[in-house]
């Protein structure tokens, strides 16, 4: 898979930050809506981001979805895209995960979504009902909207609870029906290693890597 | 010109008639029907070995006899040190000793047996999300070996370095790492025998489980339409798809336990759902059984954990994006396995 090149980060970044010119973000938009490659990326690191999310993560700003709404509302109307969103990104989102090498941030992938959205169904038809669907769209895939949704977001701010070690195991067993030969293998291993351990969420990374 | 051309032709041909002669040279296919092969053996062949399992938490030997006797397959897995757990399968259930906390899981089988063949599909599609190569020959446990290459093109699923034996492509040493070329897991034979038959005696456990308790997973289980499970996952990682959804009753579940499978082909993730009923069920965790990690959250009344041979990103993505169909209150129950998901 292809990533963005540092040019397309440094413009995703400066117009995360609203620093970047009327007439780049419009070649930016442009760029993202005929690159599949490109949204196909975006798309990987928006997913990387929601799961990876937690207080302590790169967070969104709470209005952020309505402000994608009310953007997309101002680009129906008046053809262009604004730069008017912004996203704040935790301090401590330079996490191992998402680091340069990735790519880009959280922030800048939901914005770059928001734009291939916005200016695909500009070119389709400019139904503004079909952009108000765009908006649904991003406001479900956002977990602070305040959107109706039925998408089932992780409780990220409940404390870390394991589930016991009987029902973990009966999920492990009743898996390791539907695994490859090796993966059987594998799986049962694991289990009659008692190779178990409840991760926290700084050590997920590097959870069961061996030295 | 034209001349110039045909001689630059000629070199190039030359070059890559010179490459075949010393090395051999594997299509795409070639190499997947490695990974064929292997499975095939681990699940055909009769066999008895020892080998060191080793992560980055622990190293310990353990026994595998498998036996294979006109598609009846019986198997045992014992832990040489350390616990003493077992594992032992059979076409009627699976059976699952913890000495240490002298506990026995019976996981009944019921559900038609072909489902088994249906992972790993191996189809042309997985060079989608695996490049698979196949190395040079080398040596191991003594053996020509043949190593051959899982590697993930993204970091929703994890890679196999397998070092297969030439003959008969069982694996005799097998490494799975991330997407950053980490090692998770690493297997590797220190004697392998293949079998043309094994007695019984070597097929169950030596234990004394008397005063054990036992928790039986019930026989009943059905399999249930995908558009009647209530459930769906609305953003899954790229390349995997649903595979089989069902109902299975589990002990200490007051409930039937939604199952859902999502495969992309290779790696394999299920989904449980079931009612949140007391205080454990509450809250969200990522939790490791060897390679396999399980993340769960409680949600909207419901506990969803997603279980699978995969990095922990992948189940907490699947978890993250579970969505409930509102208005699906009934199951439709099926008695046949018209669940699968062409």
């Amino acid at each position: 898979m292809t990533e963005p090149n540092e040019t397309v980060q440094s413009q995703l970044s400066a117009f995360v930050d609203d620093e970047l010119p009327k007439d780049e973000t419009e070649l930016l938009a442009r760029r993202l809506s005929r690159d599949t490659e490109l949204q196909q990326s975006m798309s990987r690191y928006l997913m990387i981001g929601e799961a990876l999310r937690s207080p302590s993560q790169a967070r969104l700003s709470r209005d952020f979805s309505s402000r994608v709404a009310a953007a997309i509302e101002q680009q129906n109307e008046s053809g262009h895209v604004e730069t008017a969103i912004s996203v704040t990104a935790g301090k401590s989102a330079s996490r191992a995960w998402l680091k340069p090498a990735i790519g880009m941030s959280l922030a800048a992938g939901v914005a770059a979504i928001s734009l291939v959205t916005i200016h695909n169904l500009q070119s389709a038809s400019g139904d503004t009902a079909a952009v108000r669907m765009a908006a649904a769209n991003v406001h479900a895939a956002l977990p602070n909207s305040t959107a109706n949704s039925d998408v089932v977001p992780v409780a990220t701010n409940a404390p870390s609870v394991p589930i016991s070690a009987a029902r973990l195991t009966n999920y492990v067993v009743a898996h390791s029906e539907f695994t490859s030969p090796l993966g059987h293998r594998n799986t049962t291993t694991g289990l009659v290693t008692g190779d178990q351990q409840t991760e926290t969420d700084e050590s997920v990374d590097e959870a069961g890597a061996a030295k | 010109m034209r001349l110039t051309g045909l001689k630059a032709l000629c070199g190039v041909a030359y070059l890559m008639l010179a490459s075949l002669a010393t090395s051999p040279v594997w299509a795409e296919g070639d190499a997947r029907n490695w990974l064929v092969r292997m499975s095939a053996s681990l699940t055909e062949r009769s066999y008895d070995g020892r080998f060191i399992h080793s992560s980055d938490t622990q190293s310990e030997n353990l026994r595998i006899v498998h036996r294979n006797v006109n598609g009846k397959i019986t198997e045992r897995l014992v832990s040489l040190d350390g616990s003493g757990r077992e594992y032992i399968r059979t076409n009627a259930n699976t059976t699952y000793y913890m000495p240490d906390t002298r506990t026995t899981v019976v996981e009944d089988r019921v559900d038609n047996e072909g489902l088994l063949t249906l992972i790993p599909e191996y189809r042309a599609g997985l060079e989608n999300y695996y490049d698979i190569s196949v190395g040079a020959e080398t040596m191991v446990l003594g053996r020509r070996a043949v190593l051959v290459t899982v590697q993930p093109k993204d970091e929703f699923r994890y890679g196999y370095r397998l070092w297969l034996d030439a003959d008969n492509a069982m694996p005799l040493k097998s490494q799975l790492f991330n997407h950053h070329g980490k090692i998770v897991e690493q297997v590797a034979f220190a004697e392998l025998s293949m079998k043309d038959g094994i007695p019984d005696a070597d097929l169950q456990t030596r234990l004394n489980t008397s005063g054990y308790s036992m928790m039986r997973n019930e026989v009943r289980r059905h399999f249930v339409s995908p558009d009647s499970i209530g459930w769906r996952v609305s953003n899954l990682p790229p390349g995997f798809k649903l595979k089989l959804t069902r109902l299975q009753y589990m002990a200490g579940s007051k409930s039937p336990v939604r199952h859902m499978v999502y495969t992309d082909g290779l790696a394999t993730v299920s989904v449980f759902i079931e009612p949140a009923n007391s205080k454990e069920d509450q809250g969200s965790g990522l939790q490791r059984v060897g390679s396999v990690f399980a993340f769960h959250s409680d949600t909207a009344g419901f506990q969803v954990t997603a279980v699978g041979e995969v990095p922990p990103l992948t189940v907490k993505s699947i978890v993250g994006s579970l969505s409930r169909d509102t208005g699906t209150s009934q199951f439709s129950i099926s008695a046949s396995a018209n669940a699968v998901v062409k």
